[in-house]
């Protein structure tokens, strides 16, 4: 059976003239001319057509590759973007673009940047030719080999790989296609103020919307924080709150042992101000700038050796520490974000609509879809305002029904295996390997 | 303070795990066969235990740190060695597995400062289990075949005729360095990998299941990311590395089906591929574009 196998094995190869050769030689080809252009042009930025221009070029991209099948088989050129070589040298193309992408930081804004490494295009990739060209040679092999999936005998065999190979398609062309009529915008919406209906672009354009947002409610749900007893470095003007495994989280009536001491929180508030300046003293306070604060006691060797107030501080209010020696202390952690929520109104003509917005919770306004973004940082709970980032994306679902079509692939692939069958045995014939 | 226990639950696990292939080697059939399984299970059922005490514990999935994914990665390789042994019978494999659970158990317990965060708003989201469980079962699938093409190739490197006196003795030189590995794979590999087609076979096995669910990860977490960030991909350092790690293994899975008979370079692309996965999953914290990812969740605040 080997035997036979290689025989009909090696004539499959040698029939096929262009191999791995021809396949990195279109790689660098379309690399030189990728830098070519990024030079003359000076690294400036491409970007993908609007509709319809970017619909136009998928579907005449899509329909020539099928012709080309249909048509000129025979054809060296065509068989071997329909081959496995073919795949491998453009797959190893946007590889390397990847990698370069993946090591490279790449600049957020465009116009100003001027050095080298953006001149050839290299710290902005994903709009420059190099992708342009790179995704376009992924295309064609991948769209190639669907294609003869397609029109291939065994079809019901291969159904799994089609899945993959078309889904895959459709992800990776619409997806791009799509990016032309991508449109993400943000509203900075500030308490207090009248609606507001200009969004800025990531270039800091600011766009009228068709609908303006107020701001009546932003709110950070914070978890309680965590205290712990910590060791000051050098000459005790550097806390390092090491973020390590000795932490308990500040709940009234916990204690933790950490070594010979042991911690009691005897009061703890999530929200609080200290009476004074001293700040030997707290209370409970709703308002900004609130902050937590526990009123812990330890002891060592269970004799109690010193009490007394710790607060994590924040941007109005110092940090609180418990000093137990000149190195020791036990201080609080900055509580962690546990929900961000946006309690917004929408004026649309003359009608209006009240709802909360909050990270993975987003909602669909006249045609577009509305996040929780950002704050004021600075501010933290106190925030006096509000990012809603205002999203279109018409393709969406083009690229949907590519992404469930590769699931579908994906989990045929998983139940089924690897299902070729034409190297059953090569125990044999590895000898003969050629590499 | 239930993660000062770790080390008493996964010590009690690592060696259970690691005594467990010895046994195969006795004589009698039953032994053979059983007390590989019970040990292993046993193990794994030890440190179930404890997973899900920090679960309850935490009153979250345990999915979200670096430590709390190399935690469950130790979790998942067991398992899957000891499904694979079932299957095939290669005790080695159950060795191989429980020594790299071993390394990512002494990971977590020196690297203390990777588990402590609570879940941030963005993470709190219906995709973050399914997400995260199809991924590190799909890298565990993936780190087993990788353990099968290190093998496969020191054995075909072992019992092929060399072109030359070099090659002949790098290979020396590495074998020595890793002589108790082939010694290991003689120990426990009775009916096991004398020949590449084997080789080749259970690896491709085990690539097409780990590539499946590595393409679900990756449409899972683009699905979620429109949920979370407002869009699909964004070609985020963590998302770039995500899509090599995919293309690399499509590498292997086409080459391999159109040269099945070039074992030895099969084996090095697979090889390599694991070294991509590895990149993206331990690796971008460190990389000069980690500071843009939105998704080095271990790094916020
Ligand atoms: C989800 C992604 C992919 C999966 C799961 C996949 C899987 C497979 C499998 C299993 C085969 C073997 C043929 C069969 O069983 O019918 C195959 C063949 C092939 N694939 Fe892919 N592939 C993927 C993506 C790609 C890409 C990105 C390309 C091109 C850039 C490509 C090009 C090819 C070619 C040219 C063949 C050979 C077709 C033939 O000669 O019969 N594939 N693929």
């Amino acid at each position: 059976m080997s035997e036979q196998f290689q025989a009909e094995y090696t004539k499959k190869e040698s029939s096929k003239p262009w191999k791995y050769k021809e396949g990195f030689l279109i790689s660098s080809v379309i690399l030189i001319i990728g830098t070519i252009i990024e030079i003359v042009t000076g690294g400036k930025p491409i970007n993908v057509p609007s509709f319809p221009t970017n619909l136009s070029v998928v579907i005449s991209i899509t329909f020539l590759l099928v012709a080309l099948y249909k048509i000129e088989r025979k054809n060296i050129v065509v068989q071997w973007l329909t081959s496995v070589p073919a795949a491998i040298t453009s797959i190893i193309h946007v590889v390397v673009l990847g990698i370069l992408l993946g090591m490279i930081p790449q600049v957020e804004k465009t116009p100003e940047v001027t050095d080298i490494w953006f001149k050839l295009g290299l710290k902005n990739m994903t709009s420059s030719w190099h992708y342009a060209f790179g995704y376009l040679f992924f295309l064609t092999t991948l769209g190639m080999a669907t294609v003869k999936m397609l029109f291939s005998k065994d079809i019901k065999r291969r159904i799994g790989t089609l899945l993959s190979h078309f889904g895959l398609y459709l992800t990776v062309i619409a997806g791009i296609a799509g990016s032309g009529d991508l449109e993400r915008l943000y509203f900075v919406v500030v308490y207090g103020n009248e609606p507001v209906s200009k969004a800025f672009d990531s270039n800091e354009q600011a766009q009228d919307m068709p609908f303006a947002l107020t701001l009546e409610k932003f709110e950070i749900i914070e978890y309680h924080p965590k205290i712990s007893l910590i060791e000051a470095v050098g000459d005790n003007s550097e806390i390092i709150m090491k973020d390590d495994n000795r932490y308990f989280v500040a709940n009234e009536g916990d204690s933790a042992t950490f070594g010979e001491y042991k911690i009691i929180v005897d009061t703890f508030y999530q929200y609080s101000l200290p009476y004074d300046s001293t700040m030997n003293s707290y209370g409970e306070y709703d308002k900004n700038p609130a902050l937590p604060s526990a009123y812990v006691r330890v002891f060592k060797n269970s004799a109690e050796i010193q009490s007394g107030w710790v607060s994590c501080g924040n941007y109005r209010v110092p940090r609180k520490n418990l000093w137990l020696k000149d190195n020791l202390l036990v201080g609080m952690f900055s509580p962690e974000p546990k929900e961000y929520s946006s309690d917004i109104t929408a004026y649309s003509g003359d009608t209006f609509e009240s709802f909360t917005l909050k990270v993975n919770a987003p909602k669909k306004y006249k045609g577009w879809k509305l996040y929780q973004t950002g704050y004021n940082e600075e501010l933290g709970k106190w925030s006096d305002y509000s990012v809603i980032e205002a999203g279109r994306d018409p393709w969406l679902p083009v690229v949907y029904t590519g992404i469930f079509i590769l699931i579908a692939g994906a989990m045929y692939i998983f139940w089924k295996g690897q299902t070729f069958k034409k190297n059953e045995d090569l125990s044999s014939d590895s000898q003969n390997s050629k590499n | 303070m239930i993660w000062t226990s770790f080390p008493v639950f996964s010590g009690i696990s690592a060696a259970l795990w690691l005594a467990a292939p010895f046994f195969f080697l006795s004589k009698n059939k039953k032994i053979k066969l059983w007390l590989p399984t019970i040990l292993t299970l046993l193990g794994i059922l030890i440190y179930g235990t404890f997973i899900t005490l920090l679960w309850k514990h935490m009153g979250r999935a345990p999915m979200r740190t670096l430590g709390e994914t190399r935690m469950l990665y130790a979790f998942f390789v067991s398992l899957i060695s000891l499904l694979t042994f079932h299957k095939w019978r290669y005790a080695w494999l159950l060795f191989f597995g429980a020594f790299m659970s071993s390394v990512f158990i002494a990971l977590v317990v020196f690297q203390p400062e990777t588990y402590n965060k609570e879940l941030m708003p963005a993470l709190q989201s219906y995709w973050f289990v399914p997400h995260v469980i199809v991924y590190i079962l799909s890298y565990a699938v993936l780190g087993v075949s990788w353990l099968v093409s290190i093998i496969g190739l020191l054995i075909h490197y072992g019992t092929h005729k060399f072109k030359s006196r070099f090659a002949e003795l790098i290979f020396i030189l590495f074998s020595t360095l890793f002589f108790w590995l082939r010694g290991l794979i003689k120990l426990f590999s009775q009916d096991g990998l004398e020949n590449d087609s084997n080789t080749l076979k259970l690896a491709d096995n085990l690539v097409y299941m780990g590539f499946s669910l590595l393409t679900l990860g990756l449409l899972f977490g683009a699905l979620w990311a429109k949920e979370a960030w407002g869009h699909y991909w964004t070609w985020d350092p963590k998302e770039t590395w995500a899509f090599l790690t995919f293309l690399a293994y499509l590498t292997y899975m086409h080459y391999r089906y159109h040269h099945p008979t070039r074992v030895k370079t099969n084996l090095w692309v697979l090889s390599v591929s694991f070294v991509v996965l590895m990149l993206a999953y331990q690796g971008v914290n460190y990389l000069p574009t980690a500071a843009n990812s939105v998704h080095t969740y271990s790094q916020q605040e």
